[in-house]
């Protein structure tokens, strides 16, 4: 089986699941056709490689998270990862059962780094330390990353449960 | 519900919602090969910006050694619009990977991408005989009972399991030299003999470690996986061997972790771990000059 053939064997296979995660990184449909297909034009550029890995698709899937990431870098300093979260405890707190439809334009809404570290721990199962890998940062500022938008989302959730407007968060 | 929980199932069911687009695979490709040639095109003008900057600063240093004066650089010659530079000729060759193949003079060999998409390049010179193409180059003596190496490369993953070709690897490899040396010395079925210790080689700071691993595998012991393949200790298991020396220097290049290793059979002769070890001090980085 040539490269071509094994990469249009590996697209086919995996397309939707690829789809699926690339919707949730961009959070809309044509943000997450351009991600998939600028991340696939990379990834066949290096299927030789790709192919011979054991995790040759958790490799793309990387690839899409840093893609979004880079996509959008800037200048990303005066942050100080802190080990411990103040708001950490509350993580456990139940809340009351919040539809999808309201949750999800929430999440939408978060700044492009923090959805990704959001959708790379929920949706992926990954680590921090994992996370912390496939966005080339330290682990202490996927976890300020995580925290700001738990907090944010906690604050979006608290505004609507009140009748409060929701902003821009 | 936790928020947690509510995070799990809403972006499960959000993307389980979506009707995924149609596939269409030669788009993709056709994208993947336009791609490929850019990256190509981009790398053979960076060849030439290089060479003509190496021989941009030869001419400058250049000195008279009779006279002790310095001379006057040599301008550029012109040459004609539409032909082709004859600088190009000044990039060393890609070290060939296939087996059996003689490697002599110089060599440049693609050791890895840095964090910013930055080729990291080195340029290898064969002075001794008896070096043999491979992923990374090996030599030989009494007729194959012993065998020497040299690698340079930025690994993809590193070994773990038994650490033979097929067993596990992990893709989580360490971002600064340090954490990189720190797995180093914990390979599979290796025993550390000089723990990682700061030292300089080829004009960068590095660690330093040694380990002696034990190299029996139905193929190769695999250390990692790299852009030209795998690192393995390929003919070092053969005809009864059971351990090799294997030192190694992490360097930082360019804010990249990248690895230089020389590796030698228990009973290699001196001469032969001398021989690698020329070679690995001909190594030059293209990025650094």
């Amino acid at each position: 089986m040539n490269v071509d053939e094994d990469f249009a064997e590996f697209v086919a296979a995996r397309w939707a699941s690829l789809y699926r995660l690339a919707y949730l990184l961009a959070a809309s449909h044509s943000g997450a056709e351009d991600l998939l297909q600028t991340t696939l034009e990379k990834a066949y550029v290096n299927w030789g490689r790709i192919s011979r890995m054991e995790y040759g698709e958790a490799y793309v899937r990387r690839m899409l998270a840093n893609g979004l990431i880079s996509s959008r870098r800037r200048a990303w300093v005066g942050e100080q990862p802190y080990e411990h979260l103040p708001e950490s405890t509350q993580d456990s707190l139940e809340l009351p059962v919040v539809d999808r439809s309201l949750l999800w334009p929430l999440v939408c809404a978060l700044p492009a780094r923090q959805r990704a570290v959001i959708v790379l721990r929920y949706y992926e199962d990954l680590s921090e330390a994992q996370i912390a890998e496939v966005l080339g940062c330290a682990p202490g500022t996927v976890k300020s990353q995580s925290s700001a938008a738990i907090a944010a989302l906690r604050r979006a959730l608290a505004a609507v449960a009140t009748g409060e407007a929701v902003g821009e968060l | 519900m936790t928020l947690d929980d509510q995070l799990r199932v809403a972006l499960s069911q959000e993307a389980e919602s979506r009707n995924v687009p149609g596939l269409d695979v030669q788009t993709l490709i056709g994208g993947g090969q336009r791609r490929r040639r850019r990256r190509n095109a981009t790398r053979a003008g960076i060849g030439c910006a290089v060479a003509v900057l190496i021989g941009g600063g030869f001419a400058v240093a250049q000195v008279d050694h009779d006279s002790g004066r310095v001379v006057e650089p040599v301008a550029p010659t012109s040459t004609p619009t539409g032909s082709p530079s004859p600088t190009i000729e000044a990039v060393p060759r890609a070290m060939p990977n296939e087996g059996n193949a003689q490697l002599s003079g110089t060599y440049r060999v693609l050791t890895g991408i840095t964090e910013s998409g930055t080729p990291i390049e080195a340029d290898w010179s064969f002075r001794a005989p008896g070096w043999r193409a491979g992923n990374f180059p090996v030599a030989s003596e009494d007729q194959g009972n012993a065998w020497a190496g040299v690698g340079v490369y930025r690994p993809f993953t590193l070994a773990e399991g038994t650490g033979c070709q097929g067993s596990e690897s992990t893709p989580s490899v360490g971002r600064t030299p340090h954490a990189l040396a720190v797995q180093l010395a914990h390979l599979p079925r290796s025993t550390v003999l000089v723990p990682p210790t700061p030292t300089e080689t080829l004009g960068h700071l590095a660690l330093h470690l040694r380990v002696q691993v034990d190299v029996r595998c139905a193929k190769w012991y695999r250390v990692a996986d790299t852009s030209r393949g795998d690192r393995g200790l390929t003919y070092a298991g053969h005809h009864g061997v059971k351990n090799v020396v294997i030192d190694f220097w992490v360097l930082d290049v360019d804010g990249t972790p990248v690895v230089v290793d020389e590796w030698h059979n228990l009973d290699a002769s001196a001469e032969l771990v001398g021989r690698a070890t020329q070679l690995r001090e001909s190594i030059r980085f293209v990025s650094a000059q």
